[in-house]
């Protein structure tokens, strides 16, 4: 059943592009992210024939942009800024916070798919740093402290006791 | 009668600290009220630059000045300020050096000291309206250009400002764009490179979001004036706002007859659509760029051919940061003439730098040519947060300096950075304070580099990798003398052999710290001490006895609970437990903790 639903969501994907060129790869793909949320294997495949590039070449341009997702990603994607400014005011301290208080590292999804952890270079609010973002919610000059009650109160949310 | 404004900032920085809620409360409550309606406008406005104290309100015609407006404080400004005709003090900003409330947002003096050219209409302009951009005089240069003057006059303009690309490389703007004239070659694209990734910028970024506009009659005159009819702005992925509001632009500007099969009514056609960076710092790259948009791998390729004769598609393009676009209207409203006036005899114009870091007052600036890091640090930056002293100042980002506080009277201007060997990049300034260690700060930026390489090239793919691994080995604590000739080497190599600017850049931050920092340097080295207390394997944090007086400052802002004590006696620090954060160091109020 998932296999017909996904195929006639990417017949109707791509009607958009009838004639696709080389260059569309790229435009498709990010279709294909926001219709499903990430690129499962069997998506690159059926993209790739699409558009008459090679599986190999579509994977190394998904997976050498960080816009891609080649997992399934959590339902709440927490992202740290890593910016000169977060840096000096203790934004590593904070990623390990993170890492210790979800029990993964950055990159990662929990086991329960709930959390995704990543870290960016510069979000561009460096004048209010540190700075994370909770899917596209931005909580700006955290700390340790706050960041753990943001993580904690979204897991009781999800009636996860620790 | 023309209704006085209230302006709500509306740039992603006051809005993630609440200035959506506060735009609301504010619409609804002064649309309800019909006697402040008629005398009232709310509406969004571009950055006034001090993100710091954001959200803020400016109120009508005096432009009262409030800052960290909540939907509560809103609601009080409605009915103290609006009905009740009391300005609120307790909401103003408030100035620590001179002691005292502003009422003026042009008496901040974060605001007033600066010199705004590009910046001066954007916050009281609607960044999402066409016709608030038209009455700030927008589009007037696009009229002038396209009217009186031909393609290769408005080459000679721009080259005759001076004017020089504002992401780093400090090319002759006008020069490139006269290169791209001559091509005979069609189609030319014409890039406005949005792909702003350095860490510690975010000029690109607030200018996009805050007038859009101007970046887009920027990109037309450029257009008319290289012949091409394909403009692209290109932009980073993360930058979910400002791709709102060049989309909202790119809009409303085909709907007004702006950009399509006839510019203005004029025999131009010109078209602009938004690509999107999908997320690789290598991509701020002209041909790493190139690559991204035909939905390559996001290598960059080996110049000559130079992107304006073969570039996008192989065809002529032109590549120009943001901030350059910004400055066109200007130059062109202004005449050469007039907008010489600023800047020094080598830089022309006005830069934007974005202030961050340890400094009071952090956000974005916009200063003439030829100032120096003495007043954008102590004049508009408002000094150093609490009671810490400048230690260094980091330009440019990843490719960029860290200068030392003693060149802080250094002139910032091209022809200056050239003098002292150092990179302006794309302009961010991060301001590093005594806790901050250089080695760690060099160590940071080459992890950065490290992590954005491409890895196409070897020279940066491994040599990123190796300094990494020596510059860990000396903050363990088991570095050797040796070490410094070996980074030497190895920043040599990269530097000759790297294909990109990325890899000959990436040594930057390495550089600065063998040629300012050395002695610290060696300190980390020979003695094993880091005497701003960060590398965790070179300091030891201990409670003196006899000067703790058991406040319990330091129980409580121990982040894993490592200190135990009882109230009012002496305090002991769990050795085994401690991660070295140096945070009880910083909040003792006797200095009784001691660093060894």
């Amino acid at each position: 059943m998932d296999t017909i639903n996904r195929n006639n969501k990417l017949e109707i994907l791509f009607r958009k592009y009838p004639s696709p060129q080389k260059s569309d790869l790229g435009k498709i793909l990010s279709d294909a992210q926001n219709e499903f949320g990430y690129l499962s294997e069997e998506v690159l495949k059926k993209v790739a024939t699409y558009v008459g590039v090679s599986a190999t070449e579509t994977y190394g341009f998904a997976s050498f942009y960080s816009m891609y997702n080649l997992e399934k990603p959590g339902k709440y994607v927490i992202k740290i800024c890593k910016g000169t400014a977060c840096h000096i005011k203790s934004a590593s301290r904070i990623i390990s916070e993170i890492e210790n208080s979800l029990g993964i590292k950055a990159g990662e999804t929990t086991k329960d798919g709930l959390f995704k952890f990543e870290v960016s270079s510069c979000l561009g609010i460096c004048a209010l740093s540190p700075v994370i973002m909770i899917n596209d919610k931005i909580y700006s000059r955290v700390n340790s402290k706050i960041v753990k009650s943001l993580i904690d109160e979204l897991k009781s949310e999800e009636g996860i006791n620790d | 009668m023309t209704k006085e404004s209230i302006i709500v900032c509306s740039n992603s920085g006051c809005l993630s600290s609440g200035g959506v809620d506060v735009f609301i409360t504010l619409f609804t409550e002064i649309f309800s009220n019909p006697q402040l309606n008629e005398k009232y406008e709310v509406k969004k406005g571009g950055c006034h630059g001090f993100c710091e104290v954001g959200p803020t309100v400016i109120v009508g015609n005096e432009r009262i000045f409030y800052i960290k407006i909540d939907s509560n404080k809103a609601k009080d400004i409605v009915n103290e300020h609006l009905l009740g005709g009391k300005i609120i003090e307790k909401f103003l900003y408030f100035d620590v050096i001179n002691k005292k409330r502003i009422f003026r947002y042009d008496e901040v003096v974060f605001i007033n000291r600066q010199e705004r050219l590009l910046l001066k209409s954007s916050p009281f302009t609607d960044p999402e309206s066409f016709d608030d951009y038209i009455k700030s005089g927008g589009f007037k240069a696009l009229e002038k250009v396209l009217d009186t003057m031909d393609q290769f006059q408005v080459c000679d303009t721009i080259l005759k400002s001076g004017l020089r690309g504002r992401g780093g490389g400090g090319f002759y703007t006008g020069k490139k764009w006269r290169l791209l004239a001559e091509q005979i070659a069609q189609p030319k694209y014409v890039i406005c490179n949005g792909d702003e990734g350095d860490p510690g910028t975010f000029m690109d970024k607030y200018l996009l979001e805050g007038d859009p506009f101007r970046i887009l009659e920027g990109l037309l005159i450029a257009g008319y004036a290289t012949m091409s009819n394909f403009g692209i702005v290109y932009l980073r992925k993360e930058y979910d706002l400002a791709a709102k509001r060049v989309e909202n632009a790119i809009k409303i500007l085909y709907e007004k007859g702006y950009i399509g099969q006839s510019v203005m009514g004029r025999a131009f056609a010109f078209d602009i659509r938004l690509e999107y960076g999908p997320g690789a710092y290598i991509s701020g790259e002209e041909t790493a760029l190139f690559a991204s948009i035909e939905s390559k791998r996001g290598n960059p390729s080996v110049k000559p051919p130079f992107p304006v004769e073969k570039g996008l598609f192989n065809g002529p393009t032109l590549v120009n940061n943001v901030e350059t676009f910004a400055n066109i209207r200007d130059i062109i409203d202004l005449g050469v003439e007039d907008y010489c006036k600023f800047g020094t005899s080598d830089s022309k114009g006005t830069k934007i730098f974005t202030l961050s870091g340890s400094i009071r007052n952090s956000g974005l600036i916009e200063m003439p040519f030829g100032t120096n890091f003495d007043s954008v640090i102590n004049d508009i930056g408002g000094g150093m947060l609490k009671v810490s002293k400048l230690k260094a100042i980091q330009v440019g980002g990843a490719s960029g300096s860290i200068i030392p506080a003693s060149m802080i009277n250094e002139e910032i201007s091209f022809e200056n950075f050239n003098k002292i060997d150092a990179s302006l990049g794309a302009g961010g300034i991060v301001v590093l304070d005594e806790y901050t260690c250089i080695i760690e700060m060099a160590k940071y930026y080459v992890d950065f580099s490290r992590e954005e390489s491409c890895g196409f090239c070897v020279p940066c793919r491994e040599g990123t990798q190796k300094l990494y691994k020596i510059l860990d080995r000396i903050i363990e604590g088991k570095g050797t003398l040796d070490d410094i000739e070996k980074i030497k080497i190895l920043s040599n190599v990269m530097y000759e052999t790297s294909m990109c600017g990325l890899g000959r850049e990436a040594i930057n931050p390495v550089m600065s710290l063998l040629k300012y920092f050395n002695d610290e340097l060696i300190e980390h080295i020979v003695d094993k001490k880091c005497r701003a207390g960060v590398c965790p394997n070179l300091v030891r944090y201990t409670i003196v006895a006899d000067d703790c007086i058991g406040c319990g400052a330091c129980k409580i802002n121990c982040p894993i609970d490592a200190i135990s004590g009882i109230q009012g006696q002496y305090h002991t620090i769990d050795k085994e437990a401690c991660i070295k954060c140096g945070q009880c160091f910083k909040v003792c109020p006797k200095d009784a903790i001691l660093r060894s």
